[in-house]
Order: C-alpha cells, then structure tokens, then sequence
C-alpha cells in the first residue's frame, strides 16, 4: 500500500473522529519479564488536555514512546482516529509522525552542529503538502512568542538549557500538528517561561488541538482537563 | 526559502559538522581522482604521440629489415615485378666525430649503403618510420654512381648545418669511415634532402640539452657498392613500393614471404604501426581500468567506513529527524546525499590537481620528456571521472545508509 494514500485516510478519520486516540489493554515488556505497562487503557478526545503524572520510572515515557508510534507493545490495540495501527508500515508511521504529532521530548532532542532555524523547520523537510512561505511565517510567530527570534541563527550548542527547551517546543509545534506530545517540556524552565509555556499549551487547546503532557509540575497539571498518573503499569485518575 | 535549498543547505552543515569524515573521504576520492584522469590523460597523449608519429608513415610503402638476403630479394622481386625498391644496408655507429672546438657534441655518424634512387622512395632511418624525403639541392645518387663506386654522399639539411654551417654543402666533401676500409677518406657531397621528422626533433633535443657527452646521429647515404664486392648479402634494408597493387594484397603477400624467416625479417607498414599503437592503447586501457577498480574499491571502503563512524556518531540524529516524520528513504537520501557532496568536493579538488599538473607538464614537455607533448583533458574523461567516483559515493554508501535508516527510535532517543 502507498503509505501517502493510508496518510491521507487518516487526514479523514482524524477529522471526522473526536475520538483521536485509544489505547486498550497496551502490554509492554522491554525484557520479557517485567511488564512496564501492564494492560493499560487510554483515550484522548479531540481538544483533550491529559497531563500524567508519576514517579520515575514507572513507565510514562515508554507509554508516550507508543503513542507517538516510536515504539511498539506486546499486546492490546492501539486506534488512531478509529483506525488500528498496530500493524502499520514504518514508512506510514513516519508521515502519520510528520503530520499529525508534535514532540517535546524529556532531554530537549535537538540536533547539535545546526542553528536554532534549522532546528526548527526540520519537521518541513519531511512535510509534504506545506508552502515554505507559510513555514517561514509560522516560525517567526512561535519563535516570537517563545522569546527566541532572536536565537534564530545560533548553534544549538550554545543555548542553555532553557532556550533548548523553548526551541524544541517551537520544533514540535511548527507545523500544527493535531496531537501536541509532551515529555516533562517545563523541566528545565524558570517559572517566568514556564508560565509561557503553559500559555502557548493553553492557547494550543483553545484552537481545538490536544495535548498529552508528562509533568511533575503541579501547577501545569492543574491547567489539564484529565490528571493521571501510571500505577502498576495502567493509568489511574490522580485526583482519586 | 525554498525547501530544497534548506534541505541541501542542512546536508551541508550537517557534513561540515563532522570534519574528520570530510577530511579523510574527500582525501580518498581525491587520490581516486587523480589517479584515473592522471591514467587516462596520460595514456592519451602517449597514443595520440604516436599516432601523429605514424601519420607520417606513407601509407603504401613496406618496409623490411633484418636479416635480408639476396634469395628473399628475388622472391620479392618474382612476386611483385612490378615493384620499386630501395636496397640499404647500414654501417653502424663508426667513431664518434669531435663536434670541433664550435660544438659541444659528439657526431655520431650512421653510414647507409643505398641501391638505385633511394630519395624516390621514402627514408625508412627514422626509428620505426618511413617518410618522404626530397632533394633540396644538388642531385640524388645515380646508377652511374653506384656501377662505377663513386665515392659521392647524400645528407640532410641538418647535417650539412653541422658540418657546413650556412654554407652550400654541394661539392665539399665529409670524411667518411667505412668499417670495412682503415682509412678516414674524403667523400663529395652531391645532394641535400630536406629535413625527417626525426632530424627536426633532433634540432629540440640539440638546442634543449647542453650535456657536453650528448651525441647527435647524423645520416651518410653513400653507394652500397662501396660496402663490399657482395653487394646483396649486406642488405638490411628493404623499402618496397608496389604500384600495381592494392597496398592490403602486397602487406599480406609480404608477410607470406617473410613467415619462413620466423621473425629475423620484421615488415614495418603504416598498417601494423597503428595497430601496434591500438593494441597498447587496449592494454593500457584495460590495465588502467584494473587500476581504477582497485582504487575505487578502496576509495570507496574508506568512504563506507567514514560514514559508518559518522552514523554511530549521530545516532541521536538520526533518531530525532525519524521521531518528526523522516522515513527510511529520506534518512538514506540524506546520508547518500551527503556522500554524493563529499565526493564532488573531491572529484572538483582532484580535477584541479590534475589540470594543474598536465598543465605544467605540457608547458616543460620538451625539458621533462625530451619531446613536444601535448597533455589535454577531455570533457569525456572528466564527466566518467565525475560519474565514476559519484557511483562510487551512492553505492558505498547504500550499506551504511540503510543501516542508518534502520535505527530504532527508541534506542537511538536514549543514545542522544
Ligand atoms: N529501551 C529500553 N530498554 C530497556 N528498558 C527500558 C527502556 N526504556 C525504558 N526502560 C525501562 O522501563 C522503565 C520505564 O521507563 P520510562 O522511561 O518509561 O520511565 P519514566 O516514567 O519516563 O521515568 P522518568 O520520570 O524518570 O522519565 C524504566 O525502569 C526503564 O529502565
Ligand atoms: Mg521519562
């Protein structure tokens, strides 16, 4: 199958679906033995804010790594706008990457050697269907309100960790991507421009789009619609 | 900005970022480079030397040597009646001539025995080659001459320069040394032909080289009835001229009658010259492909190395760009890609290289090599340099490019 074509039906399931994403009974091992996510049950509703909580370790990055279709799992099934894709191509879990995800990943993930610009746009260069002119326009708007328009022509090498940051939300965010994944993304912020994250998040979801995000920080949790946090390998309610 | 541009301009930064993959790819393609142009500029201008060389071979004249002997010439004579031939037999190097207080260089004097109006058939002292010559003044030597044992000799115009300097050489006489006499004896000179082709490159040498041991090879045509009494038996010269025939029937009659000498007759024809010179030329090229493979394959293994270090390097990246949508193809693109930049740079700084020393080469051919040598570099050997060593960059880099593209995600997240 043309992995552009099976892209493009997801272009439909995902609009017409507001039941972006379902994980049901997800099983991950990654030594066989131990069971990192012991059937876990998921859902995100478009519009969505689901902030997950948890001690180190307990398996929430291994649950967004299979979100993002990073990873696979043992068993269970894994929906995308209605549409199984467990047994996707990789090829086809690229696009559908490219187009209807964003990261911000825990250790920031940029690429060194290359300036901030460069890093920003990177999701263009696998981007079919965008104008340049438009990913030019929608750069300098999130770098304007991320405060780092004027990094634009750095090395990432010589940001601190804060700017790094900051660049790898404008990276993840670039070409607006449906669902908005975010592992720990105010880790490394002071609180003034962890404040702005939480603004650009807020506004992000206003726009109709939805946002898993990975904290330890209280404050942005409170922001969310649904708090969980990972418990024996499923997702319990953290308010409970 | 337009996508490609900032998709190539990243490639660039991305291969600029990683200087010892740069540094040591691009040396082994440079090596590559010169090599095979050097190979092939050179084995073109050695053939195209000898081509033009062998274009002055009249095309309708044999030319035999050896041991000839009087049976062979009248079979020659009973198989083509109709044939012009000139008889020669030499007199090797006699004692070298002391160039006089004027000229730093020993004369070294060539004495050939000549049969009836040898200048109405080509000169065939030339190395391999026989070239027309013709009288410029004075006359050639004539049957009377050579019946009555005249001691008369014909020369070159650079040789009556040596001996005479500006002055008209026709009626002064050279001393001659034959071997078969003790005595230096006076001959006249009767006729000056014009320069061979040889003689005006030995007017290069001359005037290039001031080594005072340096010997210049002079000409002496005299009688062969000088020689010895058993004129026929000394032959060792034949240039043949049929002008009856199709010159293609007389090559193939003459090497019929030469087969039961086994090879102490050699023919020399326009003919075999060329196809002499064709046949190196296809072993040259056939060596210099060999050459080629081996060097391409071992320019290519350190490219395939490099690059794989470099990947190990940037495994992270490689699992970040997958992470935001780059498929398996577009993360091999980029590293063939890269690759392809890598050698172009090489190819373009290996190109240079050679242009720049064929350039000096030709400039002080005639110091360096003795001889006006032209070096060109084609527009064909540098577009299959190009291609070449570019299929070299893609196909080197096939392996570790899908090893790249195969990285997991995960694994190459938890690596960054
Ligand atoms: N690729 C892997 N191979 C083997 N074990 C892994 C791998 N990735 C994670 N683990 C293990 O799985 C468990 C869950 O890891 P995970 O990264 O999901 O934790 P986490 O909840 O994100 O923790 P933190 O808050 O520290 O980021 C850990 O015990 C970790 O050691
Ligand atoms: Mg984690």
């Amino acid at each position: 199958m043309n992995p552009r074509a099976g892209v493009d039906a997801y272009t439909y399931l995902i609009m017409q679906n507001e039941l972006l994403i379902e994980l049901i009974n997800i099983v991950k091992s990654y030594d066989g033995k131990r069971n990192i996510l012991n059937g876990l049950n998921f859902s995100l509703q478009r519009g969505d804010f689901v902030a997950i909580l948890g001690e180190s370790g307990v398996g929430k990055s291994t649950l967004l790594n299979i979100v993002g279709l990073f990873d696979g799992f043992d068993s269970g099934k894994y929906y995308l706008g209605g549409f199984d894709v467990t047994k996707n191509h990789d090829e086809e879990n690229a696009l559908v990457r490219n187009r209807y995800f964003g990261f911000v990943f825990q250790l920031y993930h940029l690429i060194p050697n290359i300036t901030v610009e460069q890093n920003i746009t990177m999701p263009f260069l696998y981007a079919s269907a965008v104008s340049s002119y438009e990913v030019m326009r929608w750069k300098m708007g999130i770098s304007k309100k991320l405060r780092i328009d004027n990094l634009l022509g750095s090395k990432v090498d010589m940001l601190s960790g804060g700017e790094k940051q900051r660049v790898a939300i404008a990276r993840s965010l670039l070409l607006s991507p449906q669902i908005l994944i975010a592992d720990e993304p105010t880790g490394s912020l002071d609180d003034n421009n962890a404040e702005i994250v939480i603004d650009i998040f807020g506004e992000y979801k206003n726009q109709g789009h939805s946002i898993i995000l990975v904290t330890h920080n209280k404050q942005i949790a409170e922001c969310a619609d649904k708090v969980y946090s990972i418990k024996d390998g499923v997702l319990v309610n953290a308010n409970e | 900005m337009n996508k490609f541009i900032l998709y190539i301009n990243n490639c660039l930064m991305m291969v600029l970022s990683n200087r010892l993959r740069l540094k040591l790819s691009i040396m082994g393609v440079i090596v590559a480079t010169v090599i095979l142009l050097a190979g092939m500029v050179s084995i073109n201008a050695f053939v195209s030397k000898q081509y033009e060389k062998y274009q002055r071979f009249d095309k309708d004249v044999a030319v035999l040597t050896g041991s000839i002997n009087g049976n062979f010439i009248d079979s020659l004579k009973s198989t083509f009646p109709e044939a012009v031939m000139a008889l020669y037999s030499d007199q090797g190097s006699l004692e070298p001539y002391s160039g006089g207080d004027s000229s730093p260089y020993s004369i070294l004097p060539m004495v050939h025995g000549v049969s009836s109006s040898f200048l109405s058939l080509p000169l065939p002292f030339d190395t391999d080659c026989a070239y027309t010559a013709t009288i410029v003044s004075g006359r050639d030597i004539s049957q009377s001459d050579i019946v009555n044992k005249r001691k008369v000799v014909v020369i070159s115009e650079f040789t009556s320069r040596i001996f005479f300097g500006e002055d008209n050489p026709v009626g002064k006489t050279i001393p001659v040394k034959l071997l078969s006499s003790d005595s230096v004896e006076e001959y006249k000179v009767i006729g000056v032909y014009g320069n061979t082709p040889a003689e005006r490159e030995a007017i290069i040498n001359m005037m290039t080289n001031n080594d005072p041991g340096f010997n210049v090879k002079v000409d002496f045509y005299v009688p062969y009835t000088l020689f010895s009494s058993s004129q026929e038996k000394n032959i060792s010269t034949v240039v043949f001229y049929s002008p009856q025939n199709r010159f293609s029937v007389v090559e193939k009659a003459i090497d019929i009658l030469i087969k039961p000498y086994n090879g102490n007759i050699v023919l020399y024809t326009y003919n075999n010259r060329i196809q002499l010179v064709e046949n190196a030329q296809q072993s040259m090229n056939i060596a210099l492909a060999f050459i080629a493979i081996f060097i391409i394959v071992v320019s290519g293994l350190n490219m395939l190395n490099c690059l794989f270090f470099s990947i190990k390097e940037r495994i992270g990246e490689i699992g970040i760009r997958k992470a935001i949508g780059a498929t398996k193809i577009s993360i091999m693109v980029q590293f063939i890609f890269e690759s392809m930049l890598i050698t172009m740079v090489g190819v373009i700084i290996g190109i240079g290289i050679v242009t720049f020393l064929f350039i000096v080469l030709s400039a002080f051919s005639i110091e360096i090599f003795r001889a006006q040598i032209v070096f060109a570099i084609s527009k064909e050997m540098i577009l299959s340099t190009i291609i070449v060593l570019l299929l070299q960059g893609v196909l080197f880099s096939i392996i570790p490019a899908r090893y790249a593209a195969n990285i997991k995600i995960v694994n190459a997240l938890r690596f960054d």
